[in-house]
C-alpha cells in the first residue's frame, strides 16, 4: 500500500467493464465461457463491486446471476438440504427450517455486514469469496456443505472442506459457477452454533470466529462433531484435531476444554489490525469449548432430560 | 464503455435509463435522477448515509451495480414526505431529537422504514440491530432509538388491528 | 422579563425538516456549469525533500486543465491555525504521509486522478521521527528545519511546593498513560466548490467550522485582501473540531485551483483520503503523579505530558494569553479538583506522523483518563469510596484552581456527582457480586471533569447581526457553524425571546462572510456563551430599531409599544398594531436592512508564563459521568451495558439539543475507550477505512440517561454555559474505572481492545500465581 500513488484514488466508476444479463443457467454458463479468465459472476456483488473497484479482482465482463431462478432456491427433502446460491443471508435467517435446525448457520448469517449487506449479500458469494473471515462459510463448514460446481462442460460436486485453497482462492476454474450448496440430511439430536468474537458488536470483520456441529448418541455421547474456523487460518477451516478428541467421548465440558486445545494444532494465525497472532491462540480453545458447549446444548434441548447444566 | 438499459421505479416513477456498466445505484440517483438527498459518506459499504429501499429491502447503494437492477423499485428519502406533509416518520425524528448533522439522517429514516414495515413493534434490541449499519457520530444512538419508537407508535396508532395482521403474514 | 417562555424550552430544531426529507444541500450535492474536479497529489513519504516534480506528462493528458505545485501560489504558501506552517502545495519537503504535493483540475474525476499518476516526483527520503520523545532528542530529525528543535511549545504550571508536598504525602500514586491518534470521521467527506466571479471575488463554498479564518487562509495563499474572499458555508455533516484544519486543505486547494483556471473547481475526497490526509486527536503520553494526604485530599501532583505533534501546528502552538490545544491541556490536567502544590508540563512536539488538531475535547478527554484514573487509586489505597474521594475534592465556589483561579460562581460539580451516583444505581451494584457468571464479570465506574469554556486566547469575541427581510422575516446570523449541535435552533430561541417575536418568523443561515459577523471560530465550547450572548444585545438593538419605526408609523410613544408574534403592538390593546410586513415595507429598500448587532467580549485572561498562574476561563463546564461494563474474561470484550452523564450547563436553552450533545459526545467517548484508534506504523495509517477504523455502531452504544444541574453562568446568556465538548472528557475514564470495578486490573493505555484486557487480565493471573 505505501509508496503506490493511487493509494488516495477515488476511483469511484469502471468504465471497462461490461454487463452480462443472462436469464437461465445455461446461457449463463455461455458467457462464462467466452472468457472465463476476465469474466466474473455477480450476484448481490456488496464485495466484489469494492474488489473490482480497488482493482483486487481484475475482470472485464460481469456476468449478473440475480436473474436466474435456478439458482435462487430453497429444497429440503430426505435427502438432505440444498442452498441455491443466490440466496441472500437475509434470506436464510428469515428461513424458518434452518433457524429450526440450523442455528449456528443462520446466526452466522446474522453477523455479517450490516442489514444492507445481509439483504444483498448471498451465500453463493460468500463462498466464492473465500475469505478467511467469511462467517457463513465457516457455519457450512461446520455442517458438513458441499458445493456443486458447474461448467458448460461438466458438473462436479466437493466437500466444502476440500473448496478452498487460500485468502481469497479455491479450486473452482474460471469457467464454473456454483450452483447448489448441499447440507447432510438433518440427524435427530444434532445441534450447531456460531460464535464471533470482534472489536466491535456489530458491522465487523471476525477476530476470531468458530462454528459446531455435534450429533450425540442416546448416552450423551459425541457421535459426529465437526468444528470450523474462521479468522485462524489462510482459509475457513475444520479443526479435524478437535473433532477427533471429541468422538465417542461424552459431551462434557471436560471433552470441550480438551477439543478446544486440540483445535491449537489446526490453527495458522496471523497478525493483522484486528488482533496478533498470539491472542487469537489465546481465544481459540475458549471459542471451540464455547461453541460446542452450546451446540451441546442445542442438541439436548430436544432431550425431555434438561439436567445437564454447562456454561459457556 | 459499455452500458445496459434498464428499467427503474424511483419513488413511483418510472425511468428508463442507459446506465454505464460500472455505475453504481448510488451514482445513478445522484447523478442522473438527482436525488441527492441519497448521502455517500465512505463509498464502502460502512457507514450506511447512502441506503435506500430496494425491492423492498433496506440496501446500501453504494455497492450495487445499477446494471443489475432492470425492473427494479426504488425509494429513497425523496420518495417519503415532504417538507410540510412530512411521513410519520419523519416527524418522531424531528420530535425525538434524533438529528444532529443531518448527513446520516436519510439512510437511518429509510432503515427505519424498512425495520418497521416487516416489524411494526420493534423490541430495544431489535430497532439496534436493525440499524446497525447505520453510523451516527453525532447522536450516540439514543434518540434515534427513540424515534424509531416513537414512529412505531404513530405508524401503529391509525390501525393497530390492520397492521398487526401484517406482522402476521410476514 | 423574569418569565423566559422560550428558554428552557425543548423546541424541534429549525433545520431539522431540511434534513429529516433530505432536502438540506451539502457541499457535494453542489455543482456549476463549467465546473472543473479538483484532485491532490499527496505524498507517499513521511519525511522526504522534494528535488523536483515533472508534471509535463499529466499536463499533455485531454481534459487536464491545470496541474498546479508551489511555483504557481500566487501569494503567501503557507497556511495554519496557530502559526503559518503549513505549505499550501510542498515546496522543499513533505512532513507526513498525504502532505498535498500538486493538484490537478480537470474536466472529469477520473481524469484528474489520472492526471495525477502522471506527476513525477523525484523525493530524496529524509530520516523520520514518530515519537514525541525521540523528537524531544537533540539529534533527532528535523521536521521543520527553520526552528531550533521539534517543540512546538511547552507550557508549564507551577504552584507551591510539590517535592515537599510527595515528601509529606500519605499515599503517591505514580503511573503512565498512552492514547492513540484517532479521527473525527464526520460523516460528511471533505468538500469543496470555488469559482472566480467576474468582479475577481473568489466565492468558496464549503462546511467549515472557521469561515473567517479560511478567508484569511485563502487570501493569503492567493495574494488577495480578505473582501476578495467569500467563504459561503454549506450544510455540515459534522465536524467535531476537524473541519477546521479539513476547510483549511481543501478549501485553499479548491480555491488555489479556481483561480488559476478561473473555473469552478469541486474538490471531494474519498473516505480513504480523507482519514490519511487529515488531523486527529493528539495522540499523547501522560506522566502523572499523584500525592495525598491521609484523608485522601489531593496534595500534589507533578504531570509530563508529551503530545504528538505530527507534521503540522494547527493548533498546537501557544497563543496569547493562554490560548491553544497546549495550554488547554496544561490548564485541565489538574482535573476539577483542590489541589494545592502543582507541576505541570507540557510538550507538543513535531513528528512525521498526521498531524493532532481540535477534536471534541481538545486535549481534555486525555487528560481526564489520567487524572481520573489517579484519583481512583489514590482512593483504593486509602479504602475511600470513588465518590467519597471525589466530593472531598472537587471544586466548587470559592476554590482555586491549579492555575490559581478563585472560582466565583456556577462550580455545580458536586451536584453532578450526587446526581449522577443517584441515578446509576451505583450502591447497588458496587454491593452486588461482581461475578456475574464463570466468565463474565461486570462492574460500575465513575470519572468527573471539567471544560473551559472558549478558547484562553484574547481577543475573543462573539457577534450576531439581525436584519429585517423585505418580506417581514428576520434574518439572523451569527458567524457560527451549525454542524449539528444546534446553534441556529438555539440562537432562534434566544432572538425570539430577547425580541418579543415568534421564532416562527426569524430564519437562521448559513454563515456567509458577506453578511454575517465574525464570531471567530466554532470550536472550544464556546458558540453558545459568546455568540448567545451578541444575540442577546443584537436583538435588544433590533427591537428598539422596531418599536422606534412602530412608533412612527402608529403615531404612539415608543414606550407604549411592545413586539408580540409578528408585529408590534400598542401594550395595553395587542389588536392595535403594526405587523413587521408593514414595517418592513416602509424602512426595507432592497431585500433586507440590517437592524440590529450586537458583540460580545468575554473578560480578559490571565496567564503568566512562567508559572501558569491567573485566570484563564470566565467558567468551567464541569461534569459527570458514570458507566456500567460487563468484561468477558476469557476473550477482554468488554461491553458497555449503560451511562449516565450529568453536566452543570448553568442553564439549558434547549433540553432536548443539549441532552443529544450529552449523548452524543459520551458515545464518541465510548469509542475513545473501547475501539478507536488510528494504527499507524512508521507513518502510514494502517486503517483508512470505516471497514477498519472502528467508530460505535447501535450495538455497541449502551442506552444512556442524561439529567441536567443548572448552576447559572453569570457571564452566560440567560446563565447558560457550553456544553459541546465536555461530554466526550470523562467518558473513557469512567469505562475504563468500570473496568477496573470489574476485573480489578487497571489498563493505562487505550483503547480497550479485547486484546488489551486479556493480556492485563493474564498478566493479572500471572502476578497472582507467583504471589
Amino acid at each position: 500500500m505505501a509508496g503506490t500513488k493511487n493509494m488516495f484514488a477515488r476511483g469511484d466508476r469502471m468504465r471497462e467493464l461490461t454487463f452480462y444479463h443472462p436469464h437461465s443457467l445455461e446461457e449463463a454458463l455461455e458467457c462464462l465461457a467466452r472468457d472465463p479468465e476476465a469474466t466474473k459472476v455477480v450476484a448481490g456483488g456488496t464485495d466484489l463491486y469494492l474488489q473490482v473497484r480497488e482493482k483486487q479482482v481484475d475482470a472485464k465482463f460481469m456476468v449478473d446471476l440475480s436473474h436466474i431462478p435456478e439458482l435462487h432456491f430453497f429444497r429440503d427433502e430426505a435427502g438432505g438440504t440444498t442452498l441455491g446460491p443466490t440466496l441472500t443471508f437475509a434470506e436464510l435467517m428469515q428461513n424458518q427450517t434452518l433457524c429450526r435446525r440450523f442455528p449456528g448457520l443462520v446466526e452466522a448469517a446474522g453477523r455479517i455486514g450490516s442489514p444492507q449487506v445481509r439483504n444483498r449479500g448471498t451465500v453463493g458469494g460468500n463462498i466464492g469469496r473465500a475469505s478467511p473471515a467469511g462467517d457463513c462459510s465457516v457455519a457450512l463448514l461446520s455442517l458438513g456443505a458441499e458445493v456443486t460446481l458447474r461448467s458448460l462442460k461438466e458438473q462436479r460436486t466437493v466437500p466444502l472442506s476440500e473448496f478452498f485453497t487460500g485468502p481469497g482462492s479455491h479450486i473452482g476454474r474460471p469457467e464454473e459457477v456454483i450452483t447448489e450448496i448441499r447440507l447432510p440430511a438433518w440427524a435427530g439430536r444434532s445441534g450447531c452454533s456460531f460464535i464471533k468474537l470482534g472489536k466491535r458488536k456489530a458491522l465487523i470483520l471476525a477476530i476470531a470466529a468458530v462454528a459446531a456441529y455435534v450429533e450425540l448418541d442416546e448416552k450423551s455421547r459425541v457421535r459426529l462433531a465437526r468444528v470450523a474456523l474462521g479468522s485462524l487460518a489462510p482459509t475457513p477451516r475444520r479443526s479435524f484435531s478437535a473433532e477427533a478428541a471429541l468422538e465417542g467421548q461424552p459431551a462434557s465440558m471436560e471433552a470441550f476444554v480438551e477439543a478446544g486445545q486440540a483445535a491449537l494444532a489446526d490453527i495458522d494465525p496471523i497478525d493483522d489490525l484486528r488482533a496478533s497472532a498470539d491472542y487469537r491462540r489465546e481465544v481459540t480453545p475458549v471459542l471451540v469449548r464455547r461453541a460446542l458447549s452450546m451446540a451441546a446444548e442445542c442438541a439436548r434441548s430436544l432431550d425431555l432430560d434438561k439436567s445437564w447444566g454447562g456454561y459457556r | 464503455m459499455t452500458t445496459s438499459r434498464i428499467s427503474l421505479l424511483v419513488n413511483g416513477i418510472q425511468h428508463d435509463l442507459e446506465v454505464e456498466d460500472g455505475e453504481r445505484l448510488l451514482d445513478v440517483l445522484r447523478n442522473r435522477l438527482g436525488l441527492v438527498g441519497v448521502k455517500e459518506g465512505c463509498s464502502t459499504g460502512e457507514c450506511g448515509a447512502c441506503s435506500v429501499i430496494l425491492d423492498g429491502k433496506l440496501v446500501s447503494s453504494c455497492l450495487i451495480f445499477a446494471a443489475q437492477l432492470d425492473g427494479s423499485e426504488v425509494v429513497t428519502i425523496e420518495g417519503l414526505g415532504k417538507p410540510g406533509a412530512l411521513h410519520p416518520i419523519q416527524e418522531a425524528f424531528l420530535e425525538a431529537g434524533a438529528i444532529q448533522c443531518g448527513f446520516c439522517t436519510p439512510g437511518m429514516v429509510m432503515a427505519c422504514k424498512w425495520l418497521l414495515d416487516y416489524n411494526p413493534n420493534p423490541s430495544e434490541t431489535e430497532i439496534r440491530e436493525a440499524m446497525s449499519g447505520n453510523l451516527c457520530r453525532c447522536t450516540g444512538y439514543q434518540k434515534i432509538v427513540e424515534a424509531v419508537r416513537l414512529a412505531a407508535q404513530k405508524l401503529r396508532a391509525p390501525s393497530t388491528a390492520e397492521l398487526s395482521s401484517v406482522k402476521g403474514g410476514e | 422579563m423574569g418569565n423566559h417562555s422560550l428558554i428552557g424550552c425543548s423546541m424541534t430544531r429549525v433545520d431539522g425538516v431540511d434534513k429529516v426529507t433530505g432536502a438540506g444541500i451539502y457541499a457535494a450535492d453542489q455543482a456549476m456549469p463549467g465546473m472543473l474536479y479538483g484532485r491532490v497529489l499527496r505524498s507517499p513519504l513521511p519525511h522526504a525533500r522534494i528535488l523536483s516534480i515533472d508534471t509535463s506528462e499529466a499536463e499533455k493528458l485531454p481534459g487536464v486543465v491545470k496541474v498546479a505545485t508551489a511555483k504557481d501560489v500566487p501569494g503567501f504558501n503557507r497556511f495554519g491555525r496557530a502559526i503559518p506552517d503549513t505549505p499550501c502545495l510542498a515546496d522543499t519537503k513533505v512532513r507526513y504521509v498525504g502532505d498535498a504535493v500538486a493538484a490537478v483540475a480537470a474536466e472529469s474525476e477520473e481524469i484528474a486522478e489520472q492526471a495525477l499518476e502522471l506527476i513525477k516526483v523525484d523525493y530524496e527520503e529524509l530520516p523520520c521521527v514518530f515519537d514525541p520523545i525521540e523528537a524531544m532528542r537533540p539529534d533527532a530529525p528535523k521536521v521543520h528545519e527553520e526552528r531550533d528543535n521539534n517543540v512546538l511549545a511547552h507550557v508549564k504550571i507551577r504552584k507551591g511546593d510539590t517535592e515537599k508536598a510527595f515528601q509529606e504525602a500519605a499515599v503517591i500514586v505514580e503511573n503512565t498513560y498512552r492514547t492513540p491518534f484517532v479521527e473525527h470521521v464526520y460523516l460528511e467527506p471533505e468538500c469543496a466548490l470555488a469559482y472566480v466571479d467576474a468582479g475577481d471575488t473568489v466565492t468558496v463554498i464549503s462546511p467549515t467550522q472557521a469561515p473567517f479564518n479560511i478567508r484569511e487562509a485563502v487570501a493569503q495563499v492567493l495574494g488577495l485582501p480578505e473582501e476578495k474572499v467569500r467563504m459561503k458555508q454549506t450544510v455540515m455533516g459534522g465536524g467535531f473540531g476537524g473541519r477546521t484544519d479539513a476547510a483549511f486543505d481543501v478549501c485553499t486547494r479548491t480555491a488555489l485551483l479556481a483561480y488559476l483556471t478561473r473555473r469552478p473547481v469541486k474538490m471531494t475526497y474519498s473516505r480513504k483520503e480523507s482519514i490519511i490526509c487529515s488531523s486527529k486527536r493528539h495522540a499523547s503520553i501522560i506522566r502523572y503523579k499523584t500525592a495525598a494526604d491521609s484523608k485522601g485530599r489531593l496534595t500534589a501532583i507533578e504531570v509530563a505530558v508529551y503530545l504528538n505533534k505530527g507534521a503540522y501546528a494547527s493548533v498546537g502552538a501557544f497563543m496569547p494569553i493562554a490560548g491553544g490545544l497546549t495550554a488547554y491541556m496544561a490548564v485541565h490536567a489538574s482535573g476539577p479538583y483542590q489541589i494545592p502544590n502543582v507541576k505541570i508540563d507540557v510538550y507538543n512536539v513535531y513528528t512525521n506522523n498526521p498531524f493532532g488538531s481540535p477534536m471534541r475535547g481538545y486535549s481534555v478527554p486525555q487528560a481526564t483518563f489520567a487524572f481520573e484514573s489517579q484519583l481512583e487509586q489514590i482512593g483504593e489505597k486509602l479504602g475511600i469510596d470513588p465518590v467519597e474521594i471525589r466530593l472531598r475534592n472537587a471544586l466548587e465556589v470559592g476554590s482555586v484552581t491549579a492555575t490559581g483561579q478563585l472560582l466565583e460562581h456556577s462550580v455545580g460539580l458536586k451536584e453532578t456527582i450526587k446526581k449522577a451516583v443517584e441515578l446509576s444505581g451505583w450502591r447497588e451494584v458496587r454491593s452486588s457480586d461482581r461475578k456475574i457468571s464463570p466468565t463474565k464479570r461486570r462492574g460500575i465506574g465513575i470519572a468527573c471533569s471539567w471544560h473551559g469554556n472558549s478558547s484562553g486566547r484574547f481577543p475573543d469575541w462573539g457577534g450576531a447581526y439581525i436584519y429585517l427581510r423585505a418580506d417581514g422575516k428576520l434574518e439572523l446570523h451569527t458567524g457560527i457553524a451549525e454542524m449539528g449541535q444546534g446553534p441556529k435552533t438555539i440562537f432562534t430561541q434566544i432572538a425570539a425571546e430577547q425580541l418579543g417575536v415568534t421564532p416562527r418568523i426569524i430564519i437562521a443561515p448559513e454563515p456567509d462572510t458577506f453578511w454575517c459577523p465574525d464570531s471567530m471560530t466554532t470550536t472550544a465550547t464556546r458558540s453558545t456563551v459568546m455568540a448567545g450572548n451578541a444575540t442577546i444585545k443584537a436583538a435588544q438593538d433590533a427591537r428598539e430599531f422596531l418599536l422606534e419605526v412602530a412608533a412612527h408609523l402608529l403615531q404612539a410613544e415608543k414606550n407604549h409599544l411592545t413586539v408580540s408574534g409578528d408585529s408590534v403592538c400598542i401594550m395595553h390593546n395587542p389588536r392595535l398594531g403594526i405587523s413587521l410586513v408593514d414595517i418592513a415595507r416602509h424602512c426595507v429598500k432592497g431585500d433586507r436592512r440590517l437592524i440590529g448587532k450586537g458583540f460580545w467580549q468575554v473578560p480578559k485572561p490571565i496567564f503568566d508564563r512562567e508559572t501558569g498562574q491567573g485566570r484563564t476561563h470566565h467558567v468551567f463546564t464541569y461534569i459527570t459521568e458514570v458507566a456500567e461494563v460487563e468484561v468477558d474474561t476469557e476473550t477482554g470484550e468488554v461491553t458497555v451495558l449503560k451511562m449516565i452523564g450529568v453536566p452543570d450547563i448553568g442553564k439549558a436553552i434547549n433540553p432536548l439539543l443539549l441532552e443529544g450533545q450529552v449523548e452524543g459526545g459520551m458515545v464518541m467517548g465510548m469509542g475513545y475507550a473501547t475501539m478507536e484508534e488510528i494504527q499507524i506504523n512508521n507513518g502510514y495509517i494502517q486503517n483508512p477505512s470505516l471497514t477498519d477504523y472502528l467508530v460505535p455502531t447501535s450495538q455497541d452504544s449502551p442506552p444512556i440517561t442524561v439529567a441536567l444541574v443548572e448552576d447559572p453562568n453569570r457571564y452566560g446568556p440567560f446563565g447558560a454555559k457550553g456544553i459541546g465538548e465536555p461530554p466526550v472528557n470523562p467518558a473513557a475514564a469512567a469505562i475504563v474505572n468500570a473496568v477496573y470495578d470489574a476485573i480489578g486490573v487497571r489498563i493505562t493505555e487505550l483503547p480497550l481492545t479485547p486484546e488489551r484486557v486479556l493480556k492485563a487480565i493474564k498478566q493479572k493471573q500471572g502476578e497472582g500465581a507467583h504471589a
